[in-house]
C-alpha cells in the first residue's frame, strides 16, 4: 500500500472505530491508521540510516576480527555470517540514507531532529510512558531476584496503576492497589500453583 | 487390520478417562498457547513429564492434544492484544489485531479457530497420503536450500510487513539476523558479540525477544491517557464466520499445503508455515493493500498454515525420526519415552502407531474447535477492560514468560531491552515481525551457509546448479528487484510493450 494515500472501501474491515480516535492530532485513514507522510518522517529515516551504518561498520570489523582470531578460511570462520549481515545492512542503510536525502538536506534534518526531540520532551503522553517504563525498569533490574516475586510485582504493578490512573482522589488510588493485589494473586495462582511454573 | 487399529485408537479416546484427559490436555494447550511466553514446545515438554505413568496410547493422545491446542491458542492473544501467544501466531497478529480494534475480534477468533481446525484436518490427510513423498521432498533440502529458505523467509516477511516500504522490513529482518549471531556459533563454538558477558554466550533466547518486541509497544501505548478499552462490542454472527470461511476455501487449501510442506522440512516449522501462507494469500489477492489493516483472509491463511504445519512436522518424525519443528522434537522424545520407535521401521514394528496419531489428531481438532470457540467468549471480554489496567498486568505475565525459558532473571532484562527496541522500531515505523523471524532463522542461515561453502571449498556455483536452490534464488530476486529504481527503469519499456499488446 502506497503510504499517504486514503484506502478504498475494504470488505474485510469496518469503518473507523471512534475508540481509535485519540487526541494526538495525527492524521488517520478510514481504518484509524496513521497516514505516514514520507517527507515528514524523512529525518527519522536519516537518523536510523546513520545509526545502522555505524552498526554495520562495527559488525563488519568484528567479523574480520573473529576471522583473524580463528585459523581458518574466511567462509569457515565465525565472522563470516556477521560480515555478510553487516554488508547487507550497510547497503540497505545507504539506500535509506539516499532516499531520505531526496526530501531535505542534512542541516535541515539536524534541525528537525532537534525540534522533534523538544516536542517529544514536552509531550505529557511521553512523560507518562517514560515514568511507566522507569517503574518497570526498576522492577526488572533492581527488584526481581532481590525480593519475593509476588511482592516485587505487587509494588511495581500498584505503582504503575496508581500513576496512570491517578485523578487526585484517594479512592481511585486504593482501587488501583486492590486491583494490583488481585492481579498478582491471580497471575501467581495460575502460573505457580496451577502450572507449577517457577517464579523469578 | 487398518480398521482394527482405528477402532483401538477410538477406544482409547472414548473411554471416560481418555476423553476427560484429552479434553483437559487440549484446554491446557490452548491456555499455554494463549499466554505470551508459554509456547507449544514448553507445553508438550511439561506434559511429557506428567504422562510418564500413562499407558503409551493415552500418553500420545494427551501430547497430541496439547500440541494442537497450543498452536491453535496462540491466535487469541495475537488477535486481542497484538502479542502472539506463540511465535507461530505472529502472522495472525498482522491482520487479527486491526480486526479486534474494529470490533471484530470475536469474528476473527472464530474464523481463525475454524482455519486452525481445517488446517489440522487437512494436514492429517496429507500425513496419511503423502508421508513417503513429502519426506523424500524434505530430504532434498540440503544446506544450500536451507540457507536460501531462511533468506526467502526474511525477504517475504519484509515485503509483507514493510507497509509499502519493504526495505524497512528487510532492515528489521537483518537486525534480527544480527541479534541471532550473539553467543557461541553453532559450527565452531566461537563466542561472538558477547562482550565478556557469560549470560550471552548461550545466545539470545527467542521468547524474551518476541515478548519484548510485540508486548512493549502495546504496554507503552496503554500509558497514554487518551486510550481506554480497545473496543466495546466484539459480537459476531457465526453465519458470517462460515461465509468468510466458505469464500476462502482455496486460501485454506493452499495454506494447508504450504504449511504442511514447511512443517515437513526439518528445522523450519509452524512459524514459517504461517508466514508463507500469509504471503501467498496476499500475493494472490486482488486487494493486497488491505492486508495489515484488518483483512480477515490474512488471518485464515496464517492460521491454516501454522496448524497444517503440525501434521507436516509429524511426517518426518514418523518416517525418519527427524522432527520438523521444535514441539515435534519434544514429541519425538516423548514417543521414545513411551516405547515407540518412529523411523523407517515404524510400520514394521508398530504399524498401529500411525493410525493412533491420525485418530488423536482428528478428535483433538474437533475438541479444539469446540473449546476454543467457547473460551473466546471469555477472552474477548479482555478487550472491554481498560487498557491502562490490562496492559500493566500483562507485563507481569510477560516477565514470567521470559523467565521460564531458562529460569534466568537475565532473560527478563533482555525482554526489557528488546521491548525498548520494539518501541523504537514501532516509532520509526519498522515492522517487528521480520525482526523476530530473523532471530528464529539466523542460526539456521549461518550454519547452513557455512556448511554449504565448506562442502564445496568455498564455491558458490552449487547454489545455481541445484534446482531447488536456483528456484529460491529466482524467487528472492523476483521479490527484491522490483523495489529498486534501476530495475523499474529497466523494466519500463517491457511493461509498455506488454501494455500496448494488451490494448491491441
Amino acid at each position: 500500500m502506497a503510504e499517504g494515500k486514503k484506502v478504498p472501501e475494504n470488505p474485510g474491515a469496518g469503518p473507523q472505530d471512534p475508540l481509535l480516535a485519540d487526541n494526538t492530532g495525527v492524521e488517520r485513514d478510514a481504518y484509524g491508521y496513521e497516514i505516514v507522510d514520507e517527507a515528514k518522517k524523512a529525518h527519522l529515516d536519516f537518523l536510523t540510516a546513520v545509526i545502522l551504518l555505524a552498526v554495520s561498520v562495527f559488525v563488519a570489523i568484528s567479523g574480520v576480527v573473529y576471522w583473524q582470531q580463528q585459523d581458518v578460511v574466511f567462509y569457515e570462520s565465525a565472522g563470516f555470517m556477521p560480515f555478510i549481515i553487516a554488508a547487507g545492512l550497510g547497503v540497505m542503510s545507504l539506500g535509506l540514507l539516499k532516499e531520505s536525502l531526496k526530501h531535505d538536506s542534512v542541516k535541515s534534518f539536524v534541525k528537525r531532529l532537534n525540534a522533534s526531540l523538544v516536542e517529544t520532551a514536552r509531550s505529557s503522553n511521553v512523560h507518562k510512558a517514560l515514568v511507566g517504563l522507569a517503574i518497570f525498569g526498576v522492577y526488572v533490574f533492581f527488584m526481581l531476584g532481590r525480593m519475593e516475586f509476588w511482592l516485587a510485582s505487587f509494588l511495581a504493578l500498584g505503582a504503575v496503576l496508581v500513576f496512570v490512573r491517578y485523578d487526585g482522589k484517594w479512592q481511585t488510588a486504593l482501587k488501583m492497589v486492590v486491583i494490583a493485589a488481585l492481579c498478582v494473586a491471580g497471575i501467581v495462582g495460575l502460573f505457580q500453583f496451577t502450572f507449577n511454573v517457577p517464579m523469578p | 487390520m487398518v480398521w482394527e487399529y482405528i477402532q483401538t485408537a477410538f477406544s482409547v479416546v472414548f473411554t471416560p478417562y481418555g476423553f476427560i484427559a484429552l479434553t483437559i490436555s487440549v484446554l491446557l494447550g490452548l491456555i499455554f498457547g494463549m499466554l505470551p511466553g508459554l509456547t507449544a514446545t514448553m507445553a508438550v515438554a511439561l506434559l511429557t513429564g506428567l504422562t510418564y505413568s500413562f499407558s503409551g496410547p493415552l500418553a500420545v493422545m494427551v501430547l497430541i492434544g496439547v500440541y494442537i491446542g497450543a498452536i491453535s491458542g496462540g491466535c487469541q492473544s495475537a488477535i486481542l492484544i497484538n502479542i502472539p501467544g506463540t511465535p507461530a501466531s505472529a502472522a495472525t497478529a498482522v491482520d487479527g489485531y486491526p480486526l479486534a480494534r474494529q470490533g471484530k475480534g470475536g469474528l476473527a477468533i472464530f474464523v481463525s479457530n475454524l482455519s486452525s481446525f481445517s488446517g489440522t484436518l487437512l494436514s492429517v490427510i496429507y500425513l496419511i497420503l503423502f508421508t513417503p513423498l513429502l519426506t523424500s521432498a524434505a530430504l532434498k533440502f540440503n544446506s544450500h536450500e536451507m540457507f536460501l529458505l531462511a533468506v526467502f523467509g526474511i525477504v517475504i516477511c519484509g515485503n509483507l510487513t514493510g507497509g509499502g516500504r519493504p526495505v524497512k522490513g528487510w532492515i528489521s529482518g537483518f537486525i534480527g539476523l544480527l541479534i541471532s549471531q550473539i553467543g557461541r556459533d553453532t559450527v565452531g563454538s566461537f563466542a561472538r558479540f558477547t562482550f565478556g558477558n557469560m549470560n550471552l554466550t548461550g545466545g539470545i533466547s527467542l521468547l524474551p525477544v518476541m515478548i519484548g518486541l510485540f508486548g512493549f509497544p502495546e504496554i507503552v501505548n496503554s500509558f497514554s491517557a487518551a486510550k481506554r478499552a480497545l473496543a466495546k462490542d466484539q459480537k459476531y454472527k457465526m453465519k458470517e464466520g462460515f461465509a468468510i470461511f466458505r469464500r476462502n476455501w482455496f486460501n485454506v487449501l493452499r495454506s494447508s499445503v504450504l504449511g504442511a510442506l514447511m512443517g515437513a522440512i526439518p528445522g523450519v516449522g509452524e512459524d514459517t508455515g504461517g508466514w508463507l501462507s500469509y504471503w501467498a494469500q496476499k500475493k494472490s489477492s486482488k486487494n493486497p493493500e488491505m492486508y495489515g489493516r484488518g483483512c480477515i483472509d490474512g488471518v485464515v491463511s496464517s492460521e491454516t498454515g501454522n496448524n497444517a504445519a503440525i501434521g507436516g512436522a509429524i511426517i518426518p518424525v514418523l518416517s525418519l525420526a527427524i522432527p520438523g519443528s521444535a514441539p515435534a522434537a519434544v514429541l519425538l522424545a516423548a514417543f521414545w519415552m513411551h516405547g515407540y520407535r518412529p523411523g523407517p521401521l515404524l510400520m514394521t514394528y508398530t504399524p498401529e502407531f500411525l493410525y493412533y496419531i491420525v485418530v488423536f489428531m482428528v478428535v483433538s481438532s474437533f475438541l479444539m474447535l469446540f473449546i476454543a470457540n467457547n473460551m473466546a467468549k471469555l477472552t474477548v471480554r479482555l478487550l472491554q477492560i481498560d487498557q491502562r489496567i490490562l496492559m500493566p498486568a500483562i507485563f507481569v505475565t510477560c516477565v514470567i514468560g521470559a523467565f521460564v525459558v531458562s529460569n534466568r532473571v537475565f532473560d527478563v532484562k533482555l525482554m526489557y531491552v528488546f521491548g525498548l527496541l520494539g518501541v523504537a522500531l514501532s516509532y520509526m515505523k519498522y515492522p517487528s515481525a521480520p525482526f523476530l523471524l530473523g532471530v528464529i532463522l539466523g542460526n539456521m542461515a549461518d550454519e547452513n551457509l557455512r556448511r554449504a561453502l565448506i562442502l564445496h571449498n568455498g564455491s558458490i556455483i552449487p547454489f545455481f546448479t541445484r534446482p531447488i536452490s536456483l528456484f529460491f534464488i529466482i524467487f528472492i530476486l523476483v521479490l527484491v528487484l522490483p523495489q529498486f529504481a534501476f530495475f523499474k527503469n529497466m523494466m519500463a519499456p517491457v511493461k509498455k510493450l506488454f501494455a500496448r499488446k494488451k490494448k491491441a
